[in-house]
């Protein structure tokens, strides 16, 4: 026997909304009732970040007009936007948390004077910062650990692409 | 504890299959729908619950007591919820929403939701239909649209079978 064809609409979007963004997508595909409660706001209100609206008003990117709070999330998970600066922004479409990119511009290279900062197409930001030549190193990037999601672990990469390697050797130290 | 001024008021409760239970009136308005008749001054007899049967009330006056039985810890207040949870079948947990979504009892229709969410976690479409028993309506193409379109929901469920 169906209980949940028993339940109001509204009480079937409380559960979905205490599961994840996986899960509530996943809802939509088991019958006509769960899609309907599983697509509305109150649902998706509660994937998005808590400051998804501070988040979206220091956006410099143009934002993808979001009829509903699930095309906003989606919307938050395909297309990354920029903020504050030289920082991206997006969502990862599973649980909704927060993953940030901080463009070169706003990472502390030590040696600057060897470094270009110049486009580069296969970046998402408007520059990046392109190696002359250089005996060592050092790079550091900082992001404000209030803007991470909570209760999350966190891994940092750094991205790069090799384009001659003359010279390098396996360092030591990562 | 504070000596007693008096005896505590008591109110009848009816169920929609004629069952009469009493309950403390420092208990039973934790539901919204009882204390705002209690404050209407609506409370003098019998309070008819129409859409409660005799079986969840019995249930929910449990969980009020128990509930409000305990002081201000909510550690405790969690323990308790999780036990008293622990043994319903869903077809009783679904009562339970209908009832604390009828009593407006939020703590109530919280812990109850969790409870269903938990179940439905990381679990695949075919598992959830079976555990709840939930008819697809959709027609065949219906179907196979709406799993197109959701199609990256499919890696990463944690399991399809009935354990």
């Amino acid at each position: 026997m169906d209980c949940f064809a028993r339940l109001p609409e509204g009480c079937i979007s409380e559960i979905v909304s205490l599961t994840s963004a996986l899960d509530a997508t996943r809802a939509s595909i088991l019958s006509k009732q769960f899609k309907s409660a599983a697509e509305c706001d109150y649902v998706w209100g509660r994937f998005l970040p808590p400051d998804y609206r501070e988040i979206i008003s220091t956006s410099v990117s143009p934002l993808l007009k979001c009829d509903t709070k699930k095309d906003l999330y989606f919307s938050l998970c395909d297309s990354p936007i920029l903020i504050n600066g030289a920082k991206m922004l997006l969502l990862d479409k599973r649980n909704g948390k927060k993953c940030f990119m901080v463009g070169a511009r706003e990472l502390a290279i030590s040696w600057k004077g060897c470094w270009d900062f110049t486009p580069n197409a296969k970046s998402r930001f408007s520059e990046v910062a392109k190696l002359r030549s250089i005996g060592w190193i050092r790079i550091q990037g900082k992001i404000k650990t209030r803007m991470l999601s909570k209760n999350t672990n966190y891994a940092a990469y750094m991205v790069f692409s090799l384009e001659r390697m003359d010279g390098l050797r396996s360092s030591k130290t990562v | 504890m504070a000596a007693e001024t008096g005896t505590p008021t008591t109110l009848t409760l009816k169920s929609n299959d004629d069952e009469l239970f009493s309950v403390a009136e420092s208990a039973a308005i934790l539901s919204v729908t009882i204390r705002n008749m209690v404050e209407d001054g609506c409370a003098g007899g019998v309070i008819p619950l129409d859409n409660v049967d005799g079986k969840t009330l019995a249930s929910v006056i449990t969980y009020m007591n128990g509930i409000s039985a305990i002081p201000a810890d909510e550690e405790k207040k969690k323990s308790y919820r999780d036990k008293f949870l622990s043994d319903k079948d869903f077809e009783t947990l679904a009562d339970m929403v209908l009832a604390a979504n009828y009593l407006n009892m939020s703590c109530l229709m919280d812990a109850v939701s969790a409870k269903i969410a938990q179940v439905m976690e990381k679990k695949s479409v075919g598992w959830v239909r079976r555990k709840f028993g939930i008819e697809n309506d959709y027609t065949p193409e219906e179907e196979a649209a709406v799993k197109e379109e959701h199609k990256w929901t499919f890696e990463g469920v944690e399991t399809d079978d009935d354990n």
